[in-house]
């Protein structure tokens, strides 16, 4: 089919900056509802045979990422650091190219629960984070969950923890893994309650897609079936099929412009050529992620806007939420194989809500999974014992074994907005194409780090019963960050002073100017968050389309 | 303990401390990502994807010297070696995988690598005066020197060389033959059916799970 495209000059109703997650539900629906969409997105258009089965491609030379050269950026862990340069791998990571982030991802897809929204007013003031509610509940995000459900494609069954759903999941759960298996055994020996995953994979042909053949490539991965629920396979095809929505790729945008009225006029980024565009829109949507919606809100800096675009509250880039993550690995007497099939089968939600008899906030889930294949596994994540030496003969014998009879549980928690926690626009470092660098400004909030700890005492704990002849954990360090989850950099709230967008996502200073995307978080959920970015996509786009019908934008 | 700003300042930190963990040193972040931090080598910092456009299939070595190709084989033999009928390094020719990565994405370890590898032949020279270089000792005579110097940021890297070596496609210029991959006993397919693993086949619990 081809696709409609449109002059820059031709003032579009909406330009969407971002193809991920979030701006590809958006283009959908609004160029569904009639109206003339242009979307930016940086990288290429990949389809799913040019993706690759390559550990080090994906992992190491980050392939789907923009590679290793153009985009470098800087990291320091408080205000008063100068940020260093890193190289491999950068601070934070997002797919570049059409899908976004959602191409490379697990596919997890756990809905908030109705506490998420609203865990301040349950716990209170926590010091050292700015701590809010949500301006909108879950009972208001429900439809929009279960259309994320029905039209992106969730495979699943619902668990005795989850939030109520009014329609049940399209899809059944894919086929249980021996991770899954022994996930279910030793939960039940602690008495927990093991649930099979909710992931945004076809367990049956869906939608005109193939179902999961389990080829084992799913997280870092861009799917070569189509049976991943990115926004690639799903969303991007029915904005094109509408015939009001143009993908623009290899588009750099690096300013919105706005008129003496204080308005959004458009966008300016350079094309595939590297000349400079204008693409004029009534109105302009930011969905490029928690980094690229902050680098390019501070570079759209004026007389009227002197601190960035929309940040007269001054925290747009502060609160950045990227979840915790502790990963503890069993050894087990037969082999698993779990470079086979998806990653994550089961689950285990009871330690989802923060309890305060554990003296601390934060709650989260766990998984059972192999984050890695053999390359990065024997790199990063093998034990150093009395049994396996770090090379040498034991070495080579414990590759043999390990690899293949061994299992992850991976915990996934909650992060605190911290005010200093950021993204920001390096002073010197520049990027390929000469905008200032992200830099990324990092240290956990203390009960951050205690919930880490927690979850993976937990997880030893169900290893164990499950039966594991080792057991061991890659050690939760809170200096470090690699960060994939880029959340609450440009969080929602009715006060204008202390949020940048509103609950519909208009921004609080420029009236015609959208922001959708993870950046959109106040709290961070327990991490698995794109299933809470497509929903509230879903919300943004009915609440902007309305706005715009009544001519209110 | 390892940080990632060891990256920036050109020496990992695990292992010039002696902290011992060298290169499964693991920093939990979040998400993802968080495993990549421990790649703590300072010439994997600059890894870039010009080691496929020049992989060569040959035995030339494209940026090592002969001798240097020698010990540096010798030494990735050292930590993956070949044992019980299992391939090891060698087998997998990751010395050639070292070698285009020192061209493209590893350039900036070219010092550290050829400083490393004349290090090893001295050593190997003072330990018997006969030999060559490294290559010319016994196992046992390379393995006992070997732990004179396995804390060091060479040896780290060398450590990453001979796991990638061993592990990556074989586009990369290793795993020959898939050789690594037999030797962890995963098997490349584009299809896989139900059950994977031991313990998903003796799964019985009723779930409403896909036919497949």
């Amino acid at each position: 089919m081809k696709m409609r495209t449109y002059p820059t000059h031709q003032q579009v109703d909406f330009v969407i900056v971002g193809s991920g997650p979030a701006g590809s539900v958006l283009a959908k629906e609004l160029s569904g509802a009639g109206f003339d969409v242009v979307v930016l997105e940086q990288g290429p258009w990949m389809q799913p045979s040019d993706f690759k089965h390559d550990e080090y491609g994906n992992w190491i030379l980050m392939d789907l990422c923009g590679g290793l050269k153009d985009s470098p950026q800087t990291l320091r862990h408080s205000p008063d650091e100068t940020a260093r340069t890193t190289m491999t791998p950068p601070p934070v990571i997002y797919v570049h190219g059409v899908g976004g982030s959602s191409v490379h991802f697990t596919a997890n897809y756990w809905r908030f629960h109705p506490v998420d929204f609203k865990e301040h007013t349950q716990w209170g003031d926590i010091p050292g984070a700015d701590f809010a509610d949500w301006p909108v509940s879950y009972e208001e995000m429900e439809p929009y969950y279960t259309k994320v459900d029905w039209e992106v494609g969730v495979s699943g069954a619902p668990g005795p923890f989850d939030p109520p759903r009014s329609k049940p999941f399209p899809m059944p759960p894919l086929p249980i893994k021996s991770s899954g298996a022994l996930i279910e055994k030793g939960a039940r020996a602690m008495g927990w309650h093991a649930q099979p995953a909710q992931m945004a994979i076809a367990s049956r042909p869906y939608d005109g897609r193939p179902s999961c053949q389990h080829c084992g490539y799913c997280e870092g991965y861009g799917c070569e079936y189509g049976a991943k629920s990115s926004a690639l396979v799903t969303m991007i095809p029915k904005a094109v099929a509408s015939g009001r929505c143009e993908v623009r790729t290899g588009a750099i945008v690096h300013r919105v412009e706005t008129d003496a009225r204080g308005r959004a006029t458009g966008v300016v980024y350079w094309d595939g050529a590297g000349t400079e565009q204008r693409q004029r829109a009534k109105a302009v949507i930011l969905s490029a992620n928690g980094a690229e919606t902050t680098r390019l809100l501070l570079l759209s800096d004026s007389a009227r806007f002197p601190h960035g675009l929309a940040n007269g509250s001054g925290v747009v880039g502060a609160h950045l939420m990227p979840n915790g993550n502790a990963s503890v690995y069993g050894l087990f007497e037969h082999p698993l194989n779990e470079y086979k099939s998806v990653q994550v089968t089961r689950f285990v939600h009871d330690f989802y809500n923060a309890d305060a008899s554990r003296g601390f906030y934060g709650g989260g889930g766990f998984d059972g999974r192999m984050t890695f294949g053999p390359m990065m596994f024997a790199n990063l994540a093998m034990p150093v014992d009395a049994d396996v030496p770090a090379w040498g003969e034991g070495f080579t014998r414990a590759l043999h074994t390990y690899p293949t009879h061994s299992m992850e549980v991976e915990c996934h928690t909650t992060s605190l907005p911290v005010r200093s926690n950021s993204i920001s626009l390096d002073p010197v470092l520049k990027d390929k194409w000469g905008r200032p660098a992200l830099r990324t400004t990092y240290r956990y909030h203390p009960d951050d780090v205690k919930t880490m700890n927690f979850f993976a005492d937990r997880a030893e704990e169900l290893l164990h019963a499950a039966g594991a002849k080792k057991v061991w954990r890659l050690p939760v360090e809170d200096t470090n960050s690699v960060f994939v989850h880029l959340l609450g950099t440009c969080r929602m709230g009715n006060d204008p002073a202390r949020s940048v967008v509103d609950r519909d996502h208009r921004t609080h200073e420029v009236r015609n100017l959208f922001i959708c995307d993870g950046s959109s978080f106040v709290t961070s959920g327990r991490g698995q968050p794109t299933m809470t970015i497509q929903a509230l996509a879903f919300r943004a786009a009915d609440r902007i389309g309305q706005a715009a019908r009544r001519n209110e934008v | 303990m390892h940080t990632r700003d060891a990256v920036g300042i050109g020496a990992p930190q695990g292992a010039t401390t002696g902290a011992g963990l060298s290169r499964r040193e693991f920093l939990a972040a979040g998400g993802i990502g968080a495993a990549w931090a421990l790649l703590s080598s300072p010439g994997l910092a600059a890894m870039g994807a010009s080691a496929r456009e020049a992989a060569a299939r040959g035995d030339a070595f494209v940026n090592l010297t002969a001798a240097q190709g020698r010990t540096l084989a010798a030494l990735l033999d050292r930590i993956i070696p070949a044992v019980d009928g299992l391939p090891g390094a060698t087998e997998a020719g990751a010395v050639h995988f070292a070698d285009l990565a020192l061209g493209g994405p590893l350039a900036s370890a070219r010092k550290l690598v050829a400083a490393g590898l004349a290090d090893l032949d001295t050593r190997a020279r003072v330990q018997q005066s006969q030999v060559a270089g490294f290559a010319q000792l016994p196992a046992a005579e390379q393995d006992r020197l070997l732990h004179t110097v396995d804390r060091t940021a060479f040896f780290s890297l060398a450590s990453t060389l001979a796991i990638f070596g061993t592990l990556s496609t074989p586009e990369h210029g290793g795993n020959r033959n898939g050789v690594g991959w037999k030797l962890v006993q995963v098997e490349q397919r584009m299809r896989w059916q139900p059950p994977f693993g031991w313990y998903d086949a003796q799964w019985t619990h009723a779930h409403p799970e896909a036919a497949s």
